[in-house]
């Protein structure tokens, strides 16, 4: 038997020596680093991070009664709202740009961002089932819930640019910049939703959190309102806000104007810096995922 | 192959509901240490070592809470080793439950993409396997209605099929032959049989003591987490039979 043993394992041994580098090999211990989010894998397995993002969008608008024209409805409706309800009070501000137009470039990215978060938030909970079963890397699922929902951004987007042009807005070449504010928005959003997702796993009240969080963010971002009609005591809440770096660039693209780079400095400042605290809390998180949920 | 070595695994009794705490309960019990002492520990796993060499197939038995799933969802890295260390080399397909990811919504073609790419093919490599797939389970006709249509035995098979299709250097396989009608037991045994006659490292947990005897030639016996056993499986299963009397 000690033989036999020893045997096999010279055999493996030798095979080790001539082994092939394509095949990966797996060693499993108890350590937290925080490359063990398994970036290796999760380009290996790239995919399954198709099939997830395929999986999202189709349930979406499967079976449901509108369909994709959900996909319309969805910033449509507070657009109208919101253009009935604020219209007069920024009137002032406008700058000649109808305030429909204007709230619409504040609310294609924030619906993005604030779903994106929600989602991703949320993607761990919602595949506890799948935990338990099955190894992937985990980070894919909050990943494939920000890149699913880039769907929702590229509609609300093309209408953003229907009503631009209904308006009589020119659209120039600064629009190029906005596949950049995308990618921004979805890191920024993948980091605070797999910070999220972590809580979660240990948190039960969490799932409650990210709700209310997000609605208060909504008001202390310039989505409704321009900046300049804080007070001036106040213009430091906006100033801080990651979301307004993205939003008002997004204008700058549309409507004409400087590009607010310094609000876009603070965006990428928070983008890198909630990147990491995500690797660290999530690498942290989800060895043990499967235990918790 | 699999180089296992000295792996234990921890549970904390009495801290079950972890996932069920709010922050104020969490804030509240770092400053009352008082309940900390009704906690106790137990290994589900102790310094378990073995190695298992490429192309074998290796059946692991035990009663109820002897550790086996516990070492299976560690080697299928779902759950992590408290202390010790496994190695294994070769691409790893875990089966703890037939159809991981499968979404009842989706249709038979669209969750053969899902579950492959969840146990780690690539797309390329589904479709290169997809009439192989999908006539090894037997659902041709069925491939594009949605698989809450499907039977029980369907999705199981459909289930067994993707997974058998991957053809992972090492098969880590969980009482899943106790599913299925008798045929496509008999199926799947045949399909197991030709996995490891052309040199994969197949694992395959079961109570069924019989199936460990006639598709493993070696078995490992675990009892409260430790080996208790391991060598020929004639002769593990003999002993293990003769405990249990």
């Amino acid at each position: 038997m000690e033989s036999e043993l020893s045997k096999s394992f010279s055999q493996a041994e030798g095979e080790k020596a001539s082994y092939d580098p394509e095949t990966p090999l797996i060693r499993i211990s108890p350590d937290k680093r925080w490359h063990d989010l398994d970036w290796r894998r999760i380009w290996r397995q790239k995919d399954l991070l198709k099939s997830f993002v395929l999986r999202d969008i189709r349930l979406r608008y499967r079976q449901t009664l509108l369909g994709v024209l959900w996909a319309i409805i969805q910033p449509l409706a507070p657009l109208v709202i919101y253009t009935i309800v604020f219209n007069r009070f920024f009137s002032e501000y406008n700058k000649g740009v109808p305030y429909s137009v204007y709230v619409f470039c504040g609310l294609v990215p924030w619906l993005y961002f604030s779903n994106a978060i929600t989602q991703s938030g949320n993607s761990l909970s919602h595949h506890s089932y799948l935990l338990g079963k099955i190894y992937f890397p985990r980070l894919m699922l909050p990943m494939s819930s920000v890149i699913a929902g880039g769907l929702d951004f590229i509609v609300g987007f093309a209408l953003l640019m229907i009503l631009a042009i209904a308006y009589g807005i020119g659209i120039g070449f600064s629009i190029l910049i906005v596949p950049f504010l995308w990618l921004l928005t979805a890191i920024l959003a993948l980091s605070i939703g797999a910070i999220f997702a972590s809580m979660s796993v240990v948190f039960r009240d969490v799932r409650n959190l990210l709700p209310f969080a997000v609605q208060m963010v909504f008001f202390l971002t310039p989505v409704i309102y321009p900046p300049e009609a804080l007070p001036q005591k106040w213009q430091w809440i906006v100033n801080i806000n990651p979301v307004t770096g993205i939003i008002e660039n997004v204008r700058a693209a549309l409507l004409g104007g400087d590009f607010a780079w310094a609000a876009l400095a603070v965006t990428l400042i928070w983008t890198i810096i909630l990147s990491f605290i995500a690797m660290i809390v999530f690498a942290r998180v989800q060895k043990h995922t499967a235990d918790y949920i | 192959m699999i180089v296992v070595n000295n792996i234990s695994k921890k549970y904390t009794i009495g801290d079950q509901d972890l996932s069920l705490r709010t922050l104020r309960e969490t804030i509240a019990a770092v400053f009352s240490r008082s309940n900390v002492n009704s906690k106790s520990e137990f290994f589900s796993l102790k310094n378990v070592n073995f190695e298992i060499g490429k192309g074998e197939t290796v059946g692991i038995i035990g009663a109820n809470g002897a550790g086996k799933t516990t070492l299976l969802k560690i080697l299928s890295q779902i759950t992590f080793p408290t202390t010790g260390s496994a190695s294994l080399y070769g691409r790893v397909g875990s089966l703890i439950e037939i159809g991981a990811g499968f979404h009842p919504e989706l249709t038979g073609h669209e969750n053969i993409f899902l579950n492959g790419s969840l146990l780690g093919m690539t797309h390329n490599e589904i479709r290169g396997k997809y009439h192989e797939i999908i006539s090894f389970a037997e659902i041709e006709e069925f491939v594009k209605t949605p698989i809450k249509y499907y039977s029980n035995g369907m999705n199981i098979r459909l289930g067994f099929s993707i997974a058998a299709h991957f053809e992972p250097e090492i098969f880590l396989l969980d009482e899943v032959l106790a599913v299925g009608d008798i045929n496509f037991q008999a199926k799947c045994v045949k399909k197991i049989d030709q996995l490891a006659r052309s040199g994969h490292t197949i694992l395959l947990v079961s109570h069924d003591t019989d199936r460990i005897q006639s598709n493993c030639e070696r078995c490992i016996w675990l009892e409260r987490g430790e080996v208790k056993m391991d060598g020929r499986s004639d002769i593990v299963v003999n002993e293990y039979n003769k405990s249990a009397d």
